[in-house]
């Protein structure tokens, strides 16, 4: 026990460093600055997943496939860093891990992050993405008290009916008059600059009434989001004709749609200016008022307010609470399997059900009975997210090399071998920022907003590299322009040069040998050591360097051809400024890092 | 073989409909690569949404027509702006419509509409029109993205996939971002530290036998190939004659207009060129006397241009944006969201032109002739660039999605 806890405390966790959460000084000893548990583990929270491996056993042995071995335990360190909580491990958490023997060390480091802080930065980010979207942009959405309220769901593990009941029937205020800021701002810091202040919302503030104010130039949107997330039915479809191949007919959209819009939007005040416009959500007896008068969605209005199972909420006294329970309740068909069908989606890369947003008959589960199992034990122990994401890591099928002569079935559909994924902008951006501490070096280097830097950063790769999850794509998906990002852009660039502050500076300076500095780099960059052949084709790199030039730095009188002097505007140019001259060693150890940083294995989750 | 390619069919075999739905894919109108080579189109893209009546549909000395005056063009009967001179001069190349109505006044959702020709819908990503001709075309040989988008970011292909979404300048004038070598890297240590990551990827395609890691290797070939295209410099204005430089006038604008000039010549298929700033709740009329100091030399200058080059008739010209204005000049002097009434231009690639196309009652307030719904813009736009405009593509949840939702294209437009 007393070896986990130091496992665990070797996880210094950034993943909140680009969103705008201080981080840990990168020169800071990597003991334990053990992210703030929230709840300890309890006997219900325990689980059991030989139900489910039985499950995916027979289903492969039926189908005769072979699956891939168990992945190595670097390699699942990186992959659930990944999944869990949006960042790659550092050297001494990949250390302490290979040194931790304990049988249950996978499950413990699992445990550890579903509790940390991280965590709910990576799932408030999550579902930012999925229920808001980075283009809206409107006067009475506050987007801080919108994630604060995400933030704090997943920090308490709010039980996911909770979440949603919460975000289909919220009422009260949107905000609390704070700063319009288009940007997604800053959350608030405790005192150790690590975590985040309690919440300290004014009473009648509901942060995911931001959810609903998003749909209120297009109110019929709610229902079809709503619908399409939370229940995998694409009720959308249904809402200008009936389809002969589908289920839905318009009317049951209009009725459903109905339920949802209950509710009237009441003015509280002007806001200051800058500010958001704060506005009260409140329990209507009709429909949005606003849209008897237009004729789109005048039907809508006339609607009674009914289920998709034809529940009327006709007689409740506060519909949206009619309609939440019903879409919550055990007895809904789709309400479990829709989060669960996301969940494993979003850790093996594709949902039993793909997209996982499209749970109609006519697009069937493979493995529909681990698809049932898995959401019947989700039901029982009370819809726990944090259970749901512990028990899906345990599964065999997380557990397995994404490498390996396994025999799979055409296109790996049965997850008897883990699929490569693309990072996702926030994971593949403090990735990068942990790799290479460019962050660290921009300030070395004089740069006074790093804070700022980090913003128009994650920004500009929010825009570059976002990624579609919610459905499978066989190919590989990538724009000309990412490649650029990667291949010359400046974070690369910089984050690869060995100027003060780096972590190749760093492990150019330590003591050892080349071979030691070789390790050092794949650890950092990789997670993981490199194999005797990897660092002997490294060390032949270093060797040949030998024979080289130094590489004149940029600000030298002659540039060499070809040599860019373009890049002024950036302040990360800052980290290539004065006239500096790289060893031909040094030069080549560069070389080594972009490769790294540039190579699938480091842009893929594996 | 169509668009039915290994997404769908994998999507189709999930719910065991392959041959069923491979029928029903050839009694539509399936979207097939090839055929016949696609005209160019160059989009103007209005950010915010331009006043109609300020521009091609004035209303002078009528209570909402404002301070401006109109005046004529070589085409008899159509009347522009006064601050629209050269435009008026090259009039009998254009197709003004001035019918163009749709129900969207949100910025979001009429961006959405008028890139996608579709209204937003949460369970499909519509493609971007340019996202189906790049589908379509697929990468110039000249290593010249197929689809380009200059001072704003246009529209993703949707579900079509990112490859085929537009390329993204933030200005005109200069070589691309990231096209040009790091610092301190030369060409020699560039192709050094390439060769470096050729062997790890090839031992990680080995090890993972995964053909996403083939797909990304490819993917940074099309980026290197790119970064050393000959064309690439079409992108850089340095050499240009300042004469030609000044004819589009001294603008982000302008410039990128010449841009998107060069790039169609070297076979790029689809350039939106932005003007931001249409948004003009207030002090409307100084505003967009402004804009139109900008839009006249750099548009007139690019039909101009794309003339002298003999390649207006293989180049549709787009002139569009989110929607028109209020005819009703607010408290502050600006109009606001118009969506019932807005005019578009067409120019080049086979468009009949010196035509007016619908009109707008007295005020401008209302269609009152000819009404144009987007789908049949769209369907124009795309019957003139020599797409079907009924042929559809399979969405990931298995719905058939044609490039327009049920639009008819306008006769009347096509020469």
């Amino acid at each position: 026990m007393k070896r986990t806890l130091s496992v665990l405390g070797g996880l210094t966790i950034v993943g909140a460093a680009v969103f705008g959460c201080q981080r840990a000084p990168a020169t800071s000893p990597a003991v334990s600055k053990l992210p703030a548990t929230v709840t300890t583990p309890t006997q219900e929270e325990s689980f059991d997943v030989r139900s489910f491996d039985a499950a995916l056993e027979s289903a492969w042995a039926k189908a005769g496939i072979s699956p891939a071995a168990l992945v190595d335990d670097a390699t699942f360190l990186r992959r659930t860093m990944i999944d869990v909580i949006g960042t790659i491990p550092s050297p001494e958490d990949v250390i302490a891990f290979e040194r931790d023997h304990s049988s249950e060390k996978r499950k413990t480091l699992v445990a550890r992050l579903v509790r940390s802080d991280e965590y709910a930065i990576h799932w408030m980010n999550y579902w930012d993405d999925v229920l808001m979207g980075r283009e809206v942009k409107a006067a009475d959405i506050d987007r801080v008290a919108w994630r604060r309220w995400l933030y704090d769901s997943f920090r308490e593990n709010r039980p996911w009916n909770h979440v949603v009941s919460s975000l289909v029937a919220a009422r009260g205020m949107n905000s609390a008059g704070g700063p319009r800021d288009k940007m997604v701002g800053p959350m608030p810091l405790a005192e150790d600059g690590n975590t985040l202040a309690p919440a300290a919302e004014p009473e009648g503030v509901n942060g995911a009434v931001n959810y609903i104010l998003r749909f209120r130039d297009a109110p019929l949107d709610l229902v079809g989001t709503s619908s399409r997330v939370f229940l995998g039915v694409q009720i959308q479809c249904a809402q200008c004709h009936d389809h002969k191949t589908e289920k839905w007919k318009q009317q049951d959209f209009r009725n459903f749609a109905s339920s949802f819009l209950h509710f009237q939007v009441a003015s509280a005040g002007k806001g200051a200016k800058g500010t958001v416009t704060p506005v009260e959500l409140k329990d209507a007896k009709r429909v949005f008022p606003r849209m008897a008068k237009n004729p789109e969605f005048s039907e809508v209005t006339k609607a009674a307010p009914r289920a998709l199972d034809g529940t009327d909420f006709s007689k409740s006294v506060e519909i949206g609470s009619a309609l939440a329970s019903w879409l919550t309740a055990k007895e809904n068909p789709w309400f479990a399997k829709a989060i669960v069908n996301r969940m494993w989606g979003h850790f093996m890369g594709r949902g039993f059900v793909d997209p996982v947003d499209d749970l109609r008959d006519s697009n069937p589960p493979v493995l529909p009975e681990v698809l049932d199992a898995l959401s019947q034990d989700f039901v029982s122990h009370g819809y726990n997210l944090r259970r749901l994401v512990e028990t899906i890591c345990a599964t065999r099928a997380y557990n397995l090399a994404s490498s390996g002569a396994a025999k799979v079935d055409q296109d790996n559909r049965m997850f008897a071998k883990f699929r490569l994924t693309p990072l996702g902008p926030e994971e593949l951006l403090n990735a990068l920022f942990r790799a290479t501490n460019v962050d660290v070096a921009a300030k070395e280097a004089g740069v006074k907003n790093v804070e700022q830097l980090r913003m128009q950063i994650a920004r500009s790769y929010a825009f570059l590299f976002d990624v579609d999850e919610e459905f499978d794509t066989p190919d590989f998906e990538g724009t000309v322009t990412q490649a650029l990002t990667l291949l010359n852009g400046n974070l690369v660039g910089y984050g690869t040069h060995a100027v003060p502050g780096t972590t190749l500076r760093a492990i150019l300076t330590m003591p050892g040998d080349e071979a030691a500095k070789v390790d050092a780099l794949y650890l950092r960059y990789l997670s993981r050591h490199p194999s005797a052949q990897e660092s002997k084709d490294a060390l032949a790199i270093l060797d040949a360097s030998a024979e080289g030039t130094p590489v004149p730095g940029s600000a030298s009188a002659v540039p060499s051809k070809g040599v860019s002097k373009k890049k002024g505007g950036d302040p990360l140019s800052r980290l290539g400024a004065g006239n500096r001259v790289t060893p031909p060693r040094v030069a080549a150890f560069e070389d080594l890092a972009w490769a790294l940083v540039n190579s699938s294995e480091f842009l893929f989750n594996h | 073989m169509t668009l039915l390619t290994r997404r769908s069919l994998i999507h189709a075999s999930g719910a065991g409909l392959v041959s069923a739905l491979a029928a029903k894919m050839s009694e539509r109108h399936a979207f097939a690569e090839n055929a016949a080579p696609l005209k160019s189109v160059i989009v103007l893209w209005m950010n915010g949404g331009p006043s109609h009546i300020d521009t091609w549909d004035p209303k002078p000395g009528t209570p909402v027509g404002g301070p401006h005056k109109a005046i004529k063009t070589r085409v008899p009967g159509l009347s522009i702006s006064e601050h629209l001179p050269q435009m008026a001069e090259i009039a009998d190349k254009l197709a003004v419509v001035r019918s163009l109505t749709t129900k969207e006044g949100n910025h979001q959702r009429a961006q959405y509409l008028l890139h996608t020709g579709y209204a937003p819908n949460p369970t499909v990503q519509h493609p971007a029109f340019g996202g189906w001709v790049s589908k379509k075309t697929g990468q110039p040989e000249s290593g010249l993205p197929a689809f380009v988008s200059v001072g704003g970011p246009s529209r993703s292909a949707g579900f079509l996939g990112v490859q085929y979404g537009p390329f993204v300048l933030a200005k005109g004038g200069a070589v691309p971002n990231d096209t040009e070598y790091g610092r301190d890297v030369d060409t020699e240590r560039f192709d050094r530290r390439r060769r470096i990551l050729d062997g790890m990827e090839a031992s990680f395609s080995r090890a993972t036998a995964d053909g996403k890691v083939d797909g990304r290797r490819a993917l940074y070939e099309k980026a290197v190939r790119l970064m050393r295209a000959p064309d690439l410099k079409s992108f850089d204005l340095t050499d240009v004659p300042e004469s030609l430089k000044a004819s589009f006038g001294d603008s982000d604008f302008g410039r990128g207009c010449l841009v998107a000039s060069r790039l169609v010549e070297k076979g790029v298929k689809v350039v939106e060129v932005v003007l931001d700033g249409w948004d003009t709740h207030q002090n409307n009329f100084e505003r967009v006397k402004k804009l139109m100091s900008v839009l006249d030399p750099a548009m007139s200058g690019l039909v101009r241009d794309l003339d002298r080059k003999k390649l207006l008739a293989s180049t549709l010209v787009v002139w569009m944006g989110d929607f028109g204005r209020t005819p009703k000049i607010n408290a502050n002097d600006g109009r606001d969201h118009f969506p019932a009434c807005s005019a578009a231009v067409l120019a080049g690639g086979g468009v009949r032109s010196g035509v007016v196309y619908g009109a707008t009652d007295a005020e401008g307030a209302k269609v009152a002739k000819d009404p144009v719904s987007v789908p049949d813009l769209f369907a124009t736009l795309a019957a003139l660039v020599g797409l079907d405009p009924h042929a559809e593509a399979i969405s990931p949840i298995g719905r058939p999605i044609a490039i327009t939702d049920n639009g008819t294209p306008i006769r009347t437009l096509i020469g």
